[in-house]
């Protein structure tokens, strides 16, 4: 197969990456803003342990994802009740948790053999084997994440002012919480844990320094545009390597161009 | 027209870090009262400010919140965000009405003049961040405004400003209870509570 015949074979993952990749970003800034990165780190985990929990037992389809949600959800608990502690613990203890997340990983893999490669394929993903339903969902969800986010724009950034510069936290709405948590969970189950963490915590975390001397609303808006083409020029470049992994691949280089940004574009600000 | 705004009378206070000592408060204050709160550090000085905004609907049976400025503007900030978005956020918090339409005020520009307002929030120095806002929150338009050390950072000409703004807002008939350890030649008249 050559370049354009990968294009056309799997064209449905451009539209995917170019939804997915801003709701993500919109996700990860927001958590940013309120210092709430942490909390990506351990739904993330807590979604991987689900996923190969689920393969452990040989569990398929609705009941997986529903163990991923669920084992997202415990860690996601623990996460919170640990904010009962001293603040001063708070963000050892989660970090904390995430390592034994981590490492609770590895328990599985001694019970189920050969299941290296399922490990290895929650962290990188498997947008290749993408159906074309599970990529309808997950377009779907994108959109809908990202017209409730614009919607309560005003509402996140105001969360976002309060917590940081006046140290009062104001209480976020569940439905926040619930948006975040289907996506977060649902783009690591089907898009991988390094698209989701790249997209989520590393691509936000650039953007803040490239447009440091720009508003927050400059930053969220070209913040999101850019993850949606970079992520999507990514998805295009890497069907020219077919032998490498698609999914990091699009990491590294959207992280490289959003780097890049840094010192052709912004630098003299 | 009854000009009475609140009268706290033998009020006692827990001490956040020491529950059992009490702040004891008697103050009484009219429509364009200033009221300036001194006191040693740990005095209870912010704590009292936190309770007033806290109980401002319910133990002085205040009309609506009012608006509240923390000590805060010494911290930088993870994402960008300009001077004049500052002063909008914390304008939204208060006011009914959107900062947008009144951005050409003289007011609001004697405390933040044009040519900083895209100036980035972790570049401008704390007089600025502290100047966008106090703009924000002054054209709030509320009846009672808690600054606390609201002038620790502006040099004398911006402090004279921030005085005359007070006043001007004095004479509209809004309150003002202001933590604060200077002493200005341009302080408006007022009532002092030693803690």
């Amino acid at each position: 197969m050559n370049w354009v015949d990968y294009i056309i074979e799997f064209y449905i993952l451009i539209p995917v990456v170019l939804f997915i990749a801003p709701a993500l970003f919109a996700a990860g800034a927001n958590s940013l803003g309120q210092s709430k990165t942490v909390d990506i780190f351990i739904l993330v985990q807590g979604t991987i342990v689900g996923h190969l929990a689920a393969l452990t037992f040989q569990l398929e389809g609705f009941i997986e994802i529903t163990l991923c949600y669920l084992f997202a959800t415990i860690s996601l608990c623990l996460s919170h009740l640990m904010l009962r502690a001293p603040k001063v613990y708070h963000s050892s203890l989660r970090i904390g948790l995430y390592a034994f997340l981590l490492v609770a990983i590895f328990v599985f893999e001694r019970w189920v053999p050969g299941l290296e490669r399922h490990i290895n394929s929650a962290f990188v993903g498997d947008l290749l084997y993408l159906s074309n339903y599970k990529a309808i969902s997950l377009i779907i969800l994108a959109i809908l994440y990202l017209i409730y986010f614009s919607k309560n724009y005003q509402n996140h950034t105001q969360r976002i002012f309060y917590k940081n510069v006046l140290k009062i936290n104001f209480k976020t709405p569940a439905t926040n919480h619930l948006f975040n948590f289907i996506l977060l969970v649902s783009s690591t189950h089907f898009m991988g844990l390094s698209f989701t963490l790249g997209f989520a915590v590393l691509l936000p975390l650039i953007f803040s320094i490239v447009f440091r001397q720009k508003s927050l609303k400059y930053y969220f808006i070209y913040g999101a545009i850019l993850c949606a083409l970079f992520g999507s020029f990514s998805l295009i470049i890497s069907f020219l390597l077919p032998n490498q992994s698609t999914t990091p691949l699009i990491v590294i280089i959207s992280t490289v161009i959003a780097c890049s940004l840094y010192f052709v574009r912004f630098r003299e600000q | 027209m009854n000009d009475l705004l609140f009268d706290l009378k033998n009020i006692s206070i827990p001490l956040p870090g020491d529950p059992q000592k009490l702040i004891n408060i008697n103050l009484k204050m009219n429509k364009g009262d200033l009221c300036l709160i001194r006191g040693s550090n740990g005095a209870g000085k912010s704590t009292l400010l936190k309770w007033i905004f806290k109980e401002s609907i319910t133990q002085l049976k205040l009309k609506e919140k009012p608006a509240y400025l923390a000590q805060g503007a010494d911290d930088d900030f993870i994402l960008p965000l300009q001077l004049i978005e500052a002063a909008q956020f914390i304008n939204k918090q208060y006011s009914s009405t959107s900062l947008t339409t009144n951005l050409e005020n003289i007011n609001f520009q004697k405390l933040l003049p044009k040519n900083i307002w895209i100036r980035a929030w972790n570049k401008a120095s704390l007089g600025e961040r502290q100047r966008s806002l106090l703009a924000g929150i002054l054209e709030s338009n509320k009846g009672l405004y808690l600054l606390d050390e609201p002038t620790s950072a502006l040099d004398s000409s911006s402090e004279k400003i921030f005085w005359q703004l007070v006043n001007e807002q004095m004479n509209k008939g809004n309150c003002f209870i202001i933590v604060y350890h200077g002493n200005s030649n341009h302080l408006p008249k007022h009532q002092e509570l030693q803690l």
